[in-house]
């Protein structure tokens, strides 16, 4: 067969006609692939520009005070705050302003500043002292089987205690892993996580219950 | 000289092809290489795990990624963490009370609402058989510093 210089130019015309459009889909690929990338870069310089060191708090205990400094103990231990002159030292309640000769050791402390070169140390910035225990309000969480609905509160059967009642109220929130629900969708043997609070009569006032059921048999 | 022109036009020939295939090599090269370049890594938007802590399974773990001691000027934070997916997370904290449930790589962000002072935030997971396993932060919610 001969090869004329017609037939030549048509290969190729046909050839590059194919192989084009497939070179303008990789350049439009490696452009977004770029785009991409300078938009990552971009929200993590975002993210990493810190215009000052984050402030730290802590809050326990103190154990012991050695001239200008306060040892706190807090739950993972015991830590140094070094209370420089222009520090502001608190005791509540009042507010007062106090020397750091004032504080006592047994007294609950939250302080606010930075941290000292070492990392080591707060320095701080703003002490509040009090003779009061910081305790967090008393809460029961728990998961139990509901054994009755009564006008004003459920009745659940929980490892701790199989007649547990916990009231609910018009703050309560109902929800399952899916959805909102509302109180009338709980049955009898449905299995909830809840979550209460000591109301002011001594009562468990349920804020959050989720019903598990539901999660185990839709999303399996 | 005929014998010679046919071999002439069949060298020309092969030399296209093989610059038609050379192209069309190049085109495919580069469209795969754009196709995985747009996703370099599959797994890259789950939350790296802390070195050492790997999923297990059964087991059930508690990663918060929240910074614990922060002092904050505003009366909300985020809590997040990570955890084993199928699990409940209820946390508890002074201004209010959730119950989330993580997403299906065991990632978990939730805002809570503070209050003035400090704050101790308690968060636990739950497995539906009642296994649990808990972590506390602190937090100090101030306008004033």
């Amino acid at each position: 067969m001969k090869l004329s210089s017609k037939h030549i130019i048509t290969f190729l015309v046909l050839t590059l006609s194919l192989v084009l459009p497939a070179q303008i889909v990789a350049q439009e690929d490696v452009t977004e692939n770029l785009k991409n990338r300078l938009k990552e870069t971009l929200e993590d310089s975002s993210i990493n520009q810190v215009s000052s060191p984050p402030l730290l708090g802590l809050v326990g205990t103190v154990k012991d005070i050695v001239k200008n400094t306060i040892v706190v103990e807090d739950k993972s231990g015991k830590k140094n705050v070094v209370v420089p002159d222009d520090a502001t030292i608190l005791r509540t309640p009042g507010s007062s302003a106090i020397e750091i000769e004032n504080v006592r050791i047994g007294d609950s402390i939250i302080a606010m500043g930075g941290a000292s070169d070492n990392e080591q140390e707060i320095i701080g910035k703003r002490i509040i002292v009090s003779e009061n225990t910081l305790t967090p309000p008393e809460k029961l969480t728990g998961i139990g089987i509901i054994k009755d609905i009564k006008r004003y509160s459920l009745i659940l059967d929980t490892d701790n205690d199989p007649e547990l009642e916990v009231f609910f109220t018009n703050k309560t929130l109902y929800k399952s892993p899916l959805s909102t629900l509302q109180l009338k969708d709980l049955t009898l043997g449905d299995k909830i996580l809840f979550t209460a609070g000591l109301d002011k009569d001594e009562d468990w006032s349920a804020s959050v219950v989720m019903r598990m059921q539901e999660a185990l048999t839709s999303e399996e | 000289m005929a014998t010679m022109k046919v071999k002439k036009e069949i060298t020309v020939a092969i030399f296209i092809g093989l610059i038609i295939g050379a192209i069309i090599m190049g085109g495919v090269f580069r469209a795969r290489r754009a196709l995985v370049n747009l996703n370099p890594n599959p797994n890259s938007s789950a939350t790296p795990l802390p070195s050492g802590k790997q999923p297990v399974e059964s087991g059930l773990y508690l990663e918060l990624t929240t910074a614990d001691n922060q002092v904050l000027e505003s009366p909300s934070m985020t809590i997040s963490g990570k955890t084993v997916p199928k699990s409940y997370i209820v946390i508890n904290g002074e201004a209010g009370d959730y119950i989330i449930v993580p997403n299906d790589l065991g990632n978990f962000s939730q805002e809570i609402n503070l209050v003035q002072g400090a704050n101790t935030i308690l968060v636990t997971v739950y497995l539906e058989d009642g296994t649990k396993t808990e972590s506390t932060i602190n937090a100090i919610y101030t306008s004033e510093i």
